[in-house]
């Protein structure tokens, strides 16, 4: 919303600089996005009168005119197809500023120019340069132009909050204002000087068939309007506040619209069948040419203003073809009303007809000014088009909206602001801003003024006197009440504790976008669904992911594309939809990871270690320990397609779940990798120790086990064994045959090559026996070692090496 | 002292001289040789024994004794440090470190703890909350007018096939959810990613990242969530800080404020980053509007709350001076490597 200094002053009286005007605005809530200057080029000009105007001899389309300035004739070259003889024009005169230069008699195609004769962009009251501003007679030749127009002005523009419509005009941000300083506001007043013969009630009338959509419909009517430019004064405000001029029979209701914040319309009386308006619902179906000539079909939800035959404008959003006014119009309707504003925001939103006017009426326009605006607007006619006015109007208003009446009690307010205000400064407040006002013993009755939608409970009073007391007189309350319990929620540990154990392992955290595309989840996986986006911001973003991994690959692509080796990288986030563990589910909070490269890498004096899959198991088991969860002890194998190889995590409480592994090569080039990449996720809300949250002991989960101070009698066994035969199943078998002597067994060296089989490999454990009571002796060993040797060459195919 | 005792503590003296200045392994077996050595200097000592009178030749025995064990020792010692240096003469401490794959936090998370930790502080749970919402706890119980233009889909994104589900536009939902299962007093802070349909340029992106406090209880005013705003900023940005409120309009309170806080950059004198206002703008907030509270069944007669917001990716742009907004979700690890791996 633009507002002009010089229009503001009209209507409250001050000496305050437009940056205060800012700063004030700005602490009333709303708030100034800009100050800039217009600057306008009258110094120095003139009003002169063109006496001769000849043909260039020397240039095709330049003209050689003699102007009048009052006095002084001049001789100025002009390039303007319109510069005739006789015509009033603005001339600048030798040393005049125009913008970036100075005007200066000089020659020019050998014809000496002595001023400058211009047009309204140079003069800085519109964009229009098609050729010189043409005057009138009543502006007097040789007067100095600075008394025509003011030389400069201010223009701020302001953010407006939505449930504010009332500021949307020059005279509500004077209402603030005036309201702020105390000072008196000077609604424009004017008498309309009114035919005594014709009244408007004779020609005219307006029906009201949809009191709730339209429940206010106010016209007057002018006769004999000439349309012609509009006062150069008009022109320069509109200018300034960013409209464009138009002419004067479109340029009053516009400039009223900025004044007053209340739309008006102009119908050609002549189209209006009879002089009767008729408000009504559309027909389902109906169809209307709308001013900007288009065919709109309605539905019967469209409130219309019509004449007995047909539709003449679509009700606050905009007019129809059909009674537009023209070069030709005569008589003009003028219409004020009040609509409801959902019917017009409806309407406008589908056809997606948004303008001032809709703007306007959408948030809720003033129901008591129709009367008002209307007569402005026909006195306006009256002056600036010629026309003459018809006595009176037509108001229908069959159920006059009453604005609320709202109990305010200071003590409330004291409440809700921590502070004290004095029901006199409350009552100054609300009578400042135009409303009524009555004491009673312990509180106020007050009553909104029609203009302002936003009033409606007492909370919306205090919130003006908190607003024009000022938020700085809120005091700052020392911090002293007691702290409450406070008990986080468990996945809150759950994410830092895993974030934590992935930085530390050398993972980078990354944060990616929840939305990503539908082909990334598909080059990763078959079968996710993420939830789909309707009307995605870009193809990029069209679903929500069901997966973090997709992302992570497309980071790792952009950093492996930079000429990084060893890239680790990871993710804690939401997802949703069907993701990479088959599951439909609610939304959840999964760990992502992606690598490649080596886990230590290379350095001066040694190899790297490239990641592999025993690699990916200690990640998994360090995030479940960060977590104190019982380590996994038991891995799936069995993971979904994309994977070559990897690893699936059913923890003992069997909910737990994360699959991990090394992506199958077709997979990592979908996403412009060429080496190995590794992947994991996990469900961190399946990683929340089962009933943790009722332990009440948030961060301390487990307890002290005693251990044995006993020492420990160490043995170690060596098998040979077939490819056919797996670790974990010696392991298995080996815990199979072992009782509680054996305190743990690490398969400390795996071997292969010569001199063993070419599909054998060697697997040499280290197995820890302890009592928790007594130092065990070779007596107690020997027979369990034994046993379980002789276990593990059950298996088809092993033997003990060395034998 | 007696003459031959003198001539043991000279024969020592020289001794002691002459090992601490052995460099190498000759010249240490030079030395050896000298004096521990069959005809060596200390040989040639317990000869004179013979001749001495018999009231001193104990005293001489045994000091000669003493030195012959010590002078041992101590050419042993001397050949074990020669050749512990002989060792060390490959290994260059000057070595560079090795390297290991660094982590490292996303600045967005170090921003979000700290925040975390200041709310913890003052007694403030950390609640979450599902980025797919449903319209009644995105607008409705929020008091977002049913013509609010915040609800159109040029500025929020759905979900396709149910118009009831939506990216949220806010973390305010979580706040409706928990006053639904708890009842006041109610003080907590929702940290989470937020969704709009802005096309993605410096100072905008479709995705961020909000933090939202909400406080209800008997007695809590305005005057509070200054006090509470205040500490907050302080704690963030530095103890020099000041705030300012201004009033504004958000569905979910009234009365409603901005809040801006001094630039802490320039102390408020204006400078670039604060485009020479002094103050910086940081978040929404206000009294938590009553059709809210009624909403979810707390009397707005009895308690009232205050709820304030802020934006993570601001305030990771103000703390590290990061322009572009989008350098947070390109994840290039030469932007993310700058942040290390502090918590
Ligand atoms: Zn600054």
């Amino acid at each position: 919303m633009k507002v002009s200094i010089n229009w503001l002053r009209e209507f409250v009286e001050f000496d305050e600089s437009a940056e205060q005007v800012g700063d004030i605005l700005t602490r009333l809530n709303f708030e100034c996005e800009s100050i800039e200057p217009v600057r306008r080029y009258v110094a120095g000009v003139k009003v002169g009168r063109i006496l001769e105007s000849r043909p260039h001899p020397n240039a095709d389309k330049l003209l050689l005119a003699k102007v009048d300035v009052g006095g002084d004739v001049l001789p100025i070259v002009c390039g303007a197809p319109n510069c005739r003889e006789g015509l009033i024009v603005p001339v600048a005169t030798p040393g005049t500023r125009l913008g970036g230069f100075t005007v200066e008699e000089r020659k020019l195609r050998g014809e000496l120019s002595r001023g400058m004769i211009l047009s309204e962009r140079e003069i800085g009251i519109s964009d229009d340069h098609s050729g010189v501003l043409e005057l009138d007679e009543s502006f007097a030749v040789g007067r100095a132009f600075d008394s025509v127009l003011p030389a400069d002005d201010t223009v701020l523009e302001f953010e407006v909050t939505v449930n504010r419509p009332d500021v949307l005009s020059q005279l509500g941000m004077a209402r603030e204002l005036a309201a702020y300083w105390n000072r008196p506001l000077r609604r424009p007043s004017f008498d309309v000087e009114e035919l005594p013969d014709r009244r408007a009630e004779d020609e005219m009338s307006v029906e009201i068939a949809a009191a709730e959509q339209g429940p206010r419909y106010v016209a007057r009517k002018v006769t004999g309007v000439t349309v012609g430019p509009s006062p150069l004064w008009m022109k320069a405000r509109l200018h300034s506040i960013g409209q464009r001029p138009i002419s004067n029979v479109v340029d009053i209701t516009n400039y009223l619209l900025f004044e007053l914040g209340h739309p008006l319309h102009a119908f050609d009386a002549e189209h209006v069948r009879d002089g009767r308006i008729i408000v009504r619902m559309a027909e389902e179906g109906e169809r209307f040419v709308t001013l900007d000539d288009r065919e709109r079909s309605l539905l019967a939800s469209d409130l219309m203003i019509a004449d007995p035959e047909k539709g003449i404008a679509l009700a606050g959003v905009m007019g129809g073809a059909n009674s537009e006014v023209s070069e030709l119009t005569n008589d003009v309707i003028i219409e004020a009303a009040y609509f409801d504003p959902p019917t017009v925001r409806a309407t406008a939103k589908r056809l997606a007809l948004s303008s001032e006017a809709s703007r306007r009426f959408e948030r809720g326009s003033d129901p008591a000014m129709p009367p008002y605006a209307a007569a402005r607007c026909a006195e306006m006619y009256r002056r600036f088009t010629g026309a003459r006015v018809l006595a009176g109007h037509v108001d229908a208003y069959p159920n006059p909206i009453d604005p609320p009446l709202i109990r305010y009690r200071p003590g409330r307010a004291k409440l809700v602001l921590g502070f004290d205000v004095p029901a006199g400064t409350a009552a100054g407040v609300f009578r400042a801003l135009e409303m009524d006002v009555e004491e009673d013993r312990d509180s106020l009755a007050v009553t909104a003024p029609s203009f302002r939608p936003d009033l409606e409970r007492e909370v919306d009073l205090i919130e003006e006197v908190a607003r024009h007391v000022g938020y700085e007189q809120v005091p700052v309350a020392e911090e002293s009440r007691v702290v409450l319990s406070a008990a986080d929620p468990e996945i809150e540990r759950v994410i830092d504790t895993a974030l934590d154990t992935m930085v530390a392992l050398g993972f980078g955290e990354v944060v990616n976008s929840a939305m990503t595309s539908a082909e990334d989840h598909d080059a990763f996986a078959g079968g996710l669904a993420p939830p789909r986006i309707h009307k995605p911001i870009n193809p990029e973003m069209n679903v929500y992911r069901a997966s973090l991994i997709p992302g992570l690959l497309r980071v790792l692509e952009h950093n492996v594309n930079r000429g990084l080796e060893d890239v680790f990288l990871c993710e804690v986030g939401q997802v949703g939809g069907r993701g990479w563990f088959g599951i439909e589910e609610e939304q959840r909070v999964h760990l992502g990871f992606v690598a490649v490269g080596s886990l230590r890498p290379p350095a001066y004096d040694r190899e790297p270690e490239m990641l592999d899959l025993p690699d990916l198991k200690r990640i998994v088991i360090d995030i479940a320990r960060g977590l104190t969860l019982d380590i996994p002890e038991r891995f799936s194998y069995d993971v979904p397609d994309n994977l070559l190889l990897g690893i699936s995590v059913t923890s003992n409480d069997a909910d737990s779940r994360a699959i991990a592994g090394l992506l199958k090569e077709e997979v990592a080039e979908r996403f412009g990798l060429d080496r190995p990449v590794y992947v994991g996720e996990a469900d961190l809300e399946r990683w929340v120790r089962p009933h943790a949250g009722d332990l009440r002991r948030p961060g301390i989960i487990g307890g002290y086990q005693p251990f044995s101070r006993f020492p420990a009698s160490v043995r170690d066994a060596a098998f040979v064994v077939p490819f056919a035969v797996a670790a974990e199943q010696v392991r298995e078998i080996i815990s199979e045959h072992a009782d509680e002597l054996l305190e743990h067994i690490t398969l400390f060296d795996l071997y292969q090559g010569r001199p063993l089989g070419e599909h054998e490999r060697s697997l040499a454990f280290r197995f820890v026996f302890r009592a928790e009571d007594r130092t065990l002796t070779d007596d107690e060993i020997d027979p369990r070692l034994r046993a379980i040797v002789d276990a593990v060459q059950s298996l088809p195919g092993v033997r003990l090496r060395g034998d | 002292m007696h003459e031959k005792l003198k001539g043991i503590e000279t024969t020592r003296g020289q001794f002691a001289r002459e090992i601490d200045a052995v460099d190498s392994p000759g010249g240490l077996e030079q030395l050896r040789v000298r004096y521990l050595g069959r005809k060596g200097l200390i040989a040639n000592l317990f000869k004179q024994i013979g001749g001495l009178d018999p009231e001193i030749r104990g005293e001489f025995g045994k000091a000669l004794n003493a030195f012959k064990q010590e002078a041992t020792e101590r050419v042993e010692r001397a050949e074990r440090e020669l050749a512990e240096r002989e060792t060390l003469a490959g290994v260059d401490p000057t070595l560079p470190p090795r390297p290991r794959n660094q982590g490292a936090y996303h600045p967005l998370t170090l921003v979000e703890r700290e925040v975390k930790r200041i709310f913890s502080k003052m007694g403030f749970a950390i609640v979450r909350g599902p980025e797919i919402e449903d319209v009644w706890h995105n607008f409705d119980a929020l008091n977002t007018p049913h013509w609010h233009p915040s609800r159109d889909d040029t500025d929020t994104l759905y979900i396709e096939g149910d118009d009831n589900l939506l990216l949220r536009t806010e973390t305010s939902p979580v706040q409706i959810r928990t006053m639904q299962r708890q009842k006041p007093p109610i003080r907590i802070v929702a940290p989470g990613r937020v969704f709009r349909n802005d096309k993605p340029d410096p100072t905008h992106s479709p995705m961020f990242t909000q933090v939202e406090g909400l406080y209800v209880d008997r007695g809590v005013t305005f005057a509070d969530l200054k006090g509470t705003v205040l500490q907050f900023y302080r704690h963030l940005l530095g103890w020099r800080i000041s705030t300012r409120f201004r009033p504004h309009f958000f569905p979910f309170t009234e009365p409603s404020a901005e809040v801006d806080v001094s630039c802490p950059f320039c102390a408020g004198s204006g400078c670039r980053i604060c485009k020479q206002s002094g103050w910086i703008e940081v978040g929404g907030s206000g009294m938590v509007d009553p059709n809210v509270l009624e909403i979810v069944d707390i009397d707005p007669e009895i308690y009232t709350g205050w709820a304030f917001g802020l934006g993570i990716e601001r305030m990771a742009m103000l703390l590290y001076g990061v322009d572009d907004i989008r350098l947070f979700y390109e994840n290039d690890i030469r932007f993310l490597a700058q942040f290390g791996g502090r918590r």
